[in-house]
């Protein structure tokens, strides 16, 4: 009888494969709003139900579903993480969350033993939060990994942000470029690395328009608001809708214009700098090419906005199926046609690996799309 | 009765964990758990189906059949495949399943949590907060109090314009009182003014743990009977630690909307803080009235005090519709029937 722990033989592949006839494979999002209402729903009515405890099940219910649903090249991609871990490195958040709040009230010991002390673990929680997500998500059997150092993440994500609040923000756009320059270029699939091409000058852009949009939204809503002050002092000398009632209407209607502005400003940078940081990577003998257009994705968002705050959040699994739709049908894999050039380490090889104890912590640190 | 499951043949992606090349097979899979696997220009192999750990599909995944270290079998997910391979996983995820694949399950899973929550609306967080605030520390909540009153009169109170003698009073009817109310730790009265003109206040309120503020408009405006009353319902508040249980309340609100909303709850959060505060305002204002009336009999003073003194606060102030689910107080119609409901069962000789 075969032992339960060997693979089965498989024998070899001898279909011939053109490494040469390179085709754009797309990414394909199959997923349903109304599929994911009922995950969605039941997760946050389980997790109302456990008093939270529920949650980090409900989080790789999720995960699995909006991975699986997400196609490549007839593939889809996977999420094996087990929520008992995730649970584990809650409780430790929770903990530590618990002992600084409780610490602070000292301020000596604050300042001197536990600022410090975050200083130096944040760059270790960065890593691991990273290594987490990258390892527990899979293509065709292959995991993914990430290799970057607790101390590449001190000088490329700590350090400049240090460096940006010394220089008034003015070099946000650089601690950006090289933080993420440190997320996409230590991240591997298989063996092969992903290499961004993202550029300093690429991210500043990225910002300067969000900085417009900013500007130009404060200072419409500025208007607004300001007619609706003037108008309130003058009326009385309380706030009030007591004055001339479709001039306060104009000027709330120019002020959400405003603020709306203001709020895309955000999703503005966001997509620019993604942008800049995926369109174009490699990975192996493949490219990779994504361009959204901004104007949708701004739409999409305020649509998703507007409709979360109309339906009191009932909307958020349609949001969320939107957004990831968008966001995947304009993504590209350029190279040859099968993509079958990319061989990793085994599971098993990569427990072994693998620091066993960044596998407790789940933390999910932003690094854009 | 077992179900007798035939032999099946399945079209499927082999993946062999070492490198992404996707291989097309044919499966069957036989009645004794044998899954014979035919490969393009190869014999066929045959494995074990036990050796494989099935992972159910979440919403219309494939069903993928995982070996710990080595290859993965995807199938497509249908009724025939779910059949012959729904099997190895934990009740845990066939519970889920069986709810979020059929919409009754759902309506009463929603159903429930909805009660849930609406039951620690109502119960659960005044429970939590009465329980929990007694056990937090007189100096934080001395700290609490101190930042508090710093911060209002920063932003809200100035200095009293009243004679020292006036200054004095409130402290000295809250002394009386504390003769029989005997509070611990003994608290402290103090005058500020609130607003200017037609918008000054007559107001109190009882900062943590031991501070009565009284305004500048209600210290001159009410005889000392009343004010006494007023004074009264404050200790109340302190005597009953209302400001805590607040606080408690605010608090597990707030880890519960991260909980549901993530971490940025924003506009979901103050919302939520607000409607759970308002309705347990009420009530607490309700239990400080009733502290107050007992305290007033036990000094021998009347308990139509308060209503003389509710009638002269509320003085040109309108209350109506959403108002009375929105406000921290309850109506000041419903407070003042309910001293008047006290004081006729205390004047009668049953009592």
């Amino acid at each position: 009888m075969q032992d339960s722990q060997t693979p089965p033989p498989i024998p070899p592949d001898n279909v011939p494969h053109d490494l040469d006839d390179r085709v754009r494979h797309s990414f394909r999002f199959t997923g349903s709003a109304l599929e994911y209402f009922s995950i969605w729903i039941v997760n946050t009515a389980l997790t109302v139900l456990t008093l939270g405890l529920y949650s980090p099940w409900a989080k790789v219910r999720r995960e699995r579903y909006l991975m699986s649903h997400t196609e490549l090249a007839g593939s889809q991609f996977e999420y094996t993480a087990n929520p008992w871990r995730i649970f584990k490195g809650r409780l430790l958040l929770f903990g530590i969350f618990i002992f600084v709040a409780v610490t602070r009230v000292v301020p000596v010991l604050w300042l001197f033993i536990l600022f410090p002390l975050v200083a130096l673990v944040w760059p270790w929680i960065l890593a691991s939060a990273l290594r987490f997500r990258a390892r527990y998500t899979s293509y065709r059997n292959l995991s993914f990994h990430f290799i970057g150092s607790p101390t590449e993440a001190f000088t490329h994500c700590v350090l400049p942000k240090g460096i940006t609040v010394l220089t008034m923000w003015l070099m946000a756009p650089w601690a950006q470029c090289v933080a993420k320059r440190y997320a996409v270029n230590n991240l591997q699939y298989g063996a092969t690395s992903f290499k961004s091409p993202v550029t300093v000058r690429q991210m500043y852009g990225a910002y300067v328009g969000g900085v417009v949009l900013f500007a130009v939204g404060s200072a419409i809503a500025l208007s607004g608001t300001s007619i609706i002050g003037l108008d309130a002092v003058m009326n009385s000398r309380r706030v009030s809708l007591s004055g001339n009632v479709p001039l306060l209407l104009t000027a709330g209607l120019i002020a959400s214009i405003g603020f709306g502005l203001i709020g895309c400003a955000r999703g503005y940078i966001r997509l620019a700098s993604a942008r800049s940081v995926w369109n174009g990577a490699s990975l192996g003998s493949y490219s990779v090419s994504w361009n959204p257009s901004m104007r949708r994705y701004l739409a999409i968002e305020v649509v998703n906005i507007v409709m979360k705050a109309v339906t009191l959040g009932l909307a958020t699994p349609w949001c969320v199926i939107r957004i990831r739709r968008f966001l995947l049908e304009d993504l590209e894999l350029i190279g040859p046609r099968n993509i079958d050039e990319f061989v990793g380490q085994k599971r098993a090889e990569v427990r072994s690996l693998g620091d066993q104890a960044a596998e407790a912590y789940d933390l999910d640190v932003d690094f854009g799309f | 009765m077992s179900q007798k499951v035939e032999l099946t043949t399945f079209d499927a992606r082999l993946f062999d964990g070492v490198s992404s090349r996707a291989r097309q097979i044919v499966v069957d899979r036989d009645q004794q758990g044998n899954l014979t696997l035919h490969f393009e220009g190869s014999e066929p192999q045959i494995v074990l189906l036990r050796d494989y750990i099935t992972i159910r599909p979440v919403g219309h995944s494939p069903i993928v059949l995982r070996m710990e270290s080595g290859p993965e079998i995807h199938i497509a997910a249908d009724k025939r495949s779910r059949a012959a391979f729904g099997l190895g996983v934990s009740k845990l995820t066939r519970v889920i399943e069986a709810i979020e694949n059929r919409p009754l399950p759902v309506v009463a899973v929603v159903v429930s949590a909805m009660c849930v929550g609406i039951a620690s609306y109502i119960y659960g967080l005044p429970m939590l907060a009465k329980a929990a605030a007694p056990r937090i520390p007189l100096a934080i909540k001395k700290e609490i109090g101190s930042q508090g009153l710093s911060f209002l009169d920063r932003v809200m109170f100035m200095p009293t314009q009243l004679s020292v003698e006036q200054q004095r009073r409130p402290q000295v009817l809250t002394d009386r009182l504390q003769e029989v109310v005997k509070l611990y730790p003994e608290p402290v009265a103090i005058t500020r003014r609130m607003g200017h003109g037609d918008g000054e206040a007559a107001n109190a309120m009882a900062l943590l743990p031991y501070t009565i503020v009284a305004t500048y408009k209600l210290v001159s405006s009410l005889n000392d009977a009343e004010l006494e009353a007023v004074l009264a319902h404050e200790m109340g508040h302190l005597s009953l630690d209302h400001s805590t249980q607040s606080l408690v309340r605010g608090s597990a609100v707030s880890v519960a909307t991260l909980v549901l909303f993530g971490g940025d709850p924003g506009v979901f959060q103050a919302l939520a803080i607000n409607l759970v505060d308002s309705k347990n305002s009420r009530d607490h204002e309700r239990e400080a009235d009733r502290f107050a009336l007992d305290a007033l009999v036990r000094r021998g003073s009347s308990p139509m005090a308060l209503h003389a003194a509710l009638k002269k606060i509320s003085e040109g102030h309108e209350e109506a519709g959403l108002n009375a689910y929105l406000s921290s107080h309850p109506m000041t119609e419903d407070r003042l029937q309910a001293i008047e409901e006290f004081s006729r069962q205390a004047a009668s000789p049953s009592r």
